[in-house]
């Protein structure tokens, strides 16, 4: 576990950085939400609820009937920009993984030494997925402790809703990693992960909300991860069997290509 | 026995050359110098043995074992020193020493230390922070302290000072008694000329020749001579260069047989040189610009 080591050295400092910028936004936003139970933020919110169009609620992820009162509907809303931020983490974590040490020349190292690119590849997948998990984990915790502190939930109750809340956020962000994994191994330069990252997810997210605007091309957020754990529809129908099967093979095609493009690939000096 | 061998190598970087059919051989406990302008190929190879890069024709073997099938076999017994050592940045001298040992079965932790004492490197400071001369010379101990059976080094002496790199030759001189098979890509003839057996000299990706610097080249006189231009000058003197009434000849052959040669000369003056591999690249390199 040489690579997995050495990558979780390299990488920690920015998941760090992540997890507590994300950390301190989770919390202080579910340390808002005792005043969302009064009566006037109540009819403020119904009221502001009551004058948008069905289907920019839908793009925005709401539904007239959305009760700000109950935490999860709360949080829920909340987490669907924090997901924007997580999936973008995800996503730049795997564009940066295999192509950074490249551009920058230190898989010169890893190259003398040996190990084969198989388990190159690997060590750095498992890396990345234990970055990111990592990061749920804090995100979660802080989420549980946010439950217990300002609504009138159980520890068990909010594990539970918590629970679902990150599985789905889990999921959709393994989407995204294995995409930007492909990508990374398809790139030629790491110059500009980050617009990379943001590109992917930005992209999935306008093509989900253009879906939901024009019923002609309601089929769009089918292909867009984030659509698929709007809090709504993720606490009533939960993942839809076809969402699996597109998450899941897009996680497999995605691997299975970078892993036999990596595996191929010439070291440009 | 052949420790290093490739056969009609080929490879094209999209339209632009690497090398057009390479072929050459490094014996088991040799010394061999690949030498070649910048450009010309030597690292395209070097990085094909390494597998950084695969080849589209032809192959390559190090210890009999395939340099793209077999390659983690072969970095198990083959140390690497690159051109441009790009570590990581935030990890010192001392943690890369210790992950390097990590890849390999056998701790040598000993011979680590021995090479950190030779070569008076900190290991406490961070990659970033250390020169030129001491990122190589992390690099020269991150190769030998595997123990290597094969030695590949890419350039070695760049940036190391005069000292180190007496130091460093001295120990390769011992590595190579010892039984490792080196190849060294050089552009310092003089280093090449002195510590190597064989060199090979190639250029836009084609190999020139292959010399046997312990015989041939010593063997090998240059004779500049002034005058006699009536004179029919033997076989074995080849004319490198003519200008107004100074010719110069490469003589390959018995110097006893030389002296009697020049002694039936009728000339204003000559000189005899040991060849130097300057005067045989540039000969080679320059006989190829005018071909």
């Amino acid at each position: 576990m040489n690579v997995f080591l050495l990558e979780l050295r390299n990488t920690w400092k920015s998941v760090f950085k992540w997890t507590v910028i994300l950390g301190i936004i989770s919390f202080l936003m579910l340390a808002f939400f005792p005043s969302m139970q009064t009566e006037s933020m109540k009819e403020l919110a119904g009221a502001k609820l009551e004058g948008v169009s069905p289907e920019l609620l839908a793009a925005l992820g709401l539904s007239k009937m959305m009760d700000f009162t109950i935490i999860t509907n709360y949080y829920g809303y909340v987490l669907q920009y924090m997901t924007l931020a997580v999936m973008v983490f995800a996503a730049q974590l795997s564009v940066s993984s295999l192509v950074k040490e490249e551009t920058d020349g230190t898989i010169e190292f890893l190259y003398s030494k040996p190990i084969s690119r198989s388990a190159i590849f690997v060590q750095k997948l498992i890396t990345n997925l234990v970055s990111f998990i990592s990061m749920l984990l804090v995100l979660a915790v802080i989420a549980i402790v946010g439950y217990v502190s300002f609504s009138e939930y159980t520890l068990g109750e909010s594990i539970k809703e918590v629970s679902i809340l990150y599985g789905a956020i889990l999921y959709i962000g393994i989407i995204f990693m294995s995409v930007g994994t492909l990508l990374s191994s398809i790139m030629k330069t790491s110059k500009g992960p980050s617009g990379v990252a943001i590109g992917i997810v930005f992209f999935t997210f306008v093509i989900g909300i253009t879906g939901i605007l024009n019923n002609n091309l309601s089929f769009l957020s089918n292909l867009s991860p984030m659509d698929w754990i709007k809090t709504n529809k993720l606490m009533t129908e939960g993942i839809l069997t076809k969402e699996w099967i597109i998450g899941i093979v897009t996680i497999i095609v995605s691997t299975i290509a970078a892993h036999e493009i990596y595996k191929r690939k010439d070291l440009l000096a | 026995m052949e420790a290093i061998r490739i056969q009609n190598l080929k490879k094209y970087y999209g339209k632009h050359l690497g090398i057009e059919d390479v072929t050459f051989s490094v014996n088991e406990g040799e010394i061999f110098g690949f030498v070649g302008p910048n450009g010309a190929g030597k690292s395209t190879t070097i990085r094909i043995l390494l597998n950084f890069i695969f080849p589209d024709a032809g192959k390559a073997s190090v210890l009999g074992k395939d340099a793209v099938k077999d390659s983690t076999a072969i970095k198990s017994f083959t140390g690497y020193v690159p051109s441009d050592v790009r570590f990581y940045g935030d990890m010192t001298a001392g943690e890369h020493l210790a992950v390097c040992s990590r890849f390999y079965k056998k701790s040598n932790d000993e011979e680590t230390e021995r090479l950190c004492q030779l070569f008076g490197l900190d290991r406490t400071k961070k990659f970033s922070e250390l020169s030129m001369g001491n990122k190589k010379k992390l690099a020269v101990i991150c190769a030998l302290s595997i123990k290597p059976k094969v030695l590949i080094l890419d350039e070695p002496t760049n940036g190391l000072d005069p000292m180190v790199q007496r130091q460093l030759f001295s120990e390769l001189k011992s590595q190579a008694a010892s039984g490792t098979t080196i190849l060294l890509s050089s552009h310092n003839l003089g280093e090449v000329q002195e510590y190597c057996n064989r060199v090979a000299f190639i250029k836009k990706g084609t190999i020139l020749s292959v010399t046997d610097l312990s015989e041939k080249l010593r063997q090998s006189k240059i004779i500049t001579i002034w005058g006699g231009e009536d004179e029919h000058f033997p076989e074995q003197f080849q004319l490198l260069e003519q200008s107004d009434n100074k010719r110069i000849f490469r003589y390959e052959g018995d110097s006893k047989q030389l002296l009697t040669i020049m002694q039936s000369f009728d000339c204003n003056d000559f000189t005899i040189e040991n060849e130097s591999l300057q005067e045989r690249f540039l000969e080679l390199y320059e006989r190829e610009e005018k071909l």
